[in-house]
């Protein structure tokens, strides 16, 4: 009873903190070679139930590849990210993944997320504070990290004291520097003018070359998609559903030019457009309803009309 | 009973010089800074709890902001009563007078932690006293200090009342004895030391504290 009410009044209390928790925690056992998280059936409904995100969406994500989600905006992409970092429950349906079952993940989201209050270096080294390593190694690893994303002039600097680009290549470095095997991207590129997108771009690719770790990456920019993404998967939006998965087998590393990443940029937009103007039938369809529904519904019409 | 300057200041004088003022002073500053360490942490994580347990806040939230439109000294003769003429219940009446201000501005400074530093945080594996200490209280750090500002008026106000009420030393009692005595330029007098206590601790303290937050976090340009 006690325990029930912590939760209630401490809810940070109750989640078990992966950080320190060496002892094997009682969770749905997870080890798939091939598969690093695999969502089935799942929704999602805010506003108690009444607003649905996502129906009866089954994905896998694939170890060792990048799989890129795309698809028009309000689409629930952000949603299924949260659903594998563990940072949203289902409203109904399974998520198994490695992060379910304890191992880390990077995050990478629209905003840096930065924490205002640390110098970059600290930023950084903030996953390992976390993990109890050590001050004088997570600063030396951390470090490390800011090499790597060609930030380390700028280690004692305040995030408001960086532009957004270097921002968000602290926040990439702070995704790495714990070095998990899984990183996700939310849209992480989009605030970024198109000369640091296409930098930061390869930089991911070249993170990927260099570690083949599992990279889910969602954007609503198909060309970006298509440039990093292994698969890209096209969803449909409200509710979201897999529309089309495109494979994109142009070499590594590319360039937005090259003549396979056109093709497939080509397919993707197709299966998009389809979407949006399917969408935009509906919504033409349900405003056609909703007049003459109301309009019938409404007494007044008749009422004017008998005055 | 209009006393001039001059007077004002050779009363202090007189009063510094029989060790009454400085006695008054360090009785009235020791009580300020004890009552009003434990509002900042009795303020802080009633802030806190109210921030993070929105079920808890819908249900005492309403309560507490009309406590708080009571001056603290109203609390003196419950306190009196519990607590009998001691340093504990004219403490109680700092603590109460203090703690409400410093957890309004917690509770409103955690709910205010971006969400985007949240979201980070735990999926970086951040949970319960982690994200606590590493994160929301940081993070909320300018709202804190700020009420923690506000709090330190509160209690010095509390506490002049309290010591009006309650024979007990203090800068207070210097007061009542100013008016037994019909020693304007006394009364007078100690206004000015507790405008002086205050501001000095204001300006010392408080201004320091916000400046170094407000830069390091970014809310003023540097």
């Amino acid at each position: 009873m006690f325990a029930a009410a912590r939760r209630r009044l401490f809810p940070w209390t109750a989640a078990p903190s992966r950080a320190r928790s060496s002892a094997p925690i009682p969770r749905d056992r997870w080890a798939s070679a091939t598969v690093f998280a695999s969502l089935q059936g799942v929704s999602v409904a805010y506003d108690d139930g009444r607003r649905a995100v996502l129906e009866d969406l089954s994905l896998d994500i694939p170890r060792g590849s990048v799989t890129c989600l795309v698809g028009p905006s309000g689409g629930g992409k952000s949603t299924i990210l949260n659903l594998v970092a563990g940072l949203t429950r289902p409203t109904r349906g399974a998520v198994r993944s490695d992060v379910a079952a304890g191992s880390r993940v990077g995050v990478v989201f629209q905003e840096a997320g930065l924490m205002p209050w640390l110098t970059l270096l600290d930023n950084v080294a903030f996953p390992l504070a976390l993990a109890g390593v050590d001050r004088t190694e997570r600063r030396e690893r951390a470090a490390e990290m800011l090499r790597t994303v060609h930030l380390l002039r700028f280690r004692d600097a305040f995030p408001h004291e960086l532009s957004g680009g270097m921002q968000q290549r602290g926040a990439l470095a702070r995704a790495l520097v714990t070095d998990p095997p899984a990183i996700l991207f939310d849209e992480p590129f989009a605030a970024l003018d198109a000369e640091m997108r296409a930098l930061l771009q390869d930089e991911v690719e070249r993170v990927f070359l260099a570690s083949r770790k599992t990279l889910l990456f969602v954007t609503h920019d198909v060309s970006e998609a298509v440039r990093l993404g292994d698969r890209v998967v096209v969803l449909g939006a409200r509710p979201a559903r897999v529309l089309e998965t495109v494979h994109v087998d142009a070499p590594r590393p590319r360039a937005a030019s090259d003549a396979a990443v056109l093709r497939a940029v080509r397919e993707v937009t197709a299966h998009i457009k389809a979407e949006v103007d399917k969408i935009k039938r509906e919504e033409a369809d349900d405003g056609w309803c909703a007049s003459q529904g109301d309009a019938a519904a409404d007494p007044r019409r008749h009422l004017g009309r008998g005055i | 009973m209009f006393p001039s300057p001059i007077d004002v200041g050779a009363a202090l004088a007189r009063a510094a010089a029989s060790g009454e003022l400085p006695r008054a002073v360090a009785r009235t500053g020791l009580r300020l800074v004890v009552g009003y360490a434990v509002a900042l942490a009795v303020g802080v994580c009633l802030g806190v709890v109210l921030a993070r347990a929105p079920r808890l806040r819908r249900a005492i939230a309403p309560l507490l902001h009309g406590l708080s439109g009571v001056p603290s000294v109203c609390w003196l003769p419950l306190s009196v009563l519990w607590f009998g003429l001691s340093e504990a219940a004219i403490q109680v009446v700092v603590v109460v007078g203090a703690a409400l201000p410093i957890a309004s501005a917690t509770e409103a400074a955690v709910r205010q932690v971006p969400p985007i530093v949240d979201r980070a945080a735990r999926a970086m594996g951040a949970r319960g006293p982690s994200l606590l200490f590493r994160v929301l209280l940081p993070a909320a750090m300018p709202g804190i200090t700020s009420g923690a500002r506000l709090g330190w008026t509160f209690a010095l106000r509390s506490l002049m009342a309290g010591e009006l009420l309650f024979v007990s030393g203090g800068l207070g009692q210097l007061l009542e004895a100013g008016r037994d005595l019909g020693d304007a330029a006394l009364v007078l007098g100690v206004v000015v030391v507790i405008v002086a206590l205050g501001r000095a601790v204001e300006t010392t303290v408080f201004g320091r504290v916000d400046r170094a937050v407000a830069r390091r976090w970014g809310t003023v340009a540097a």
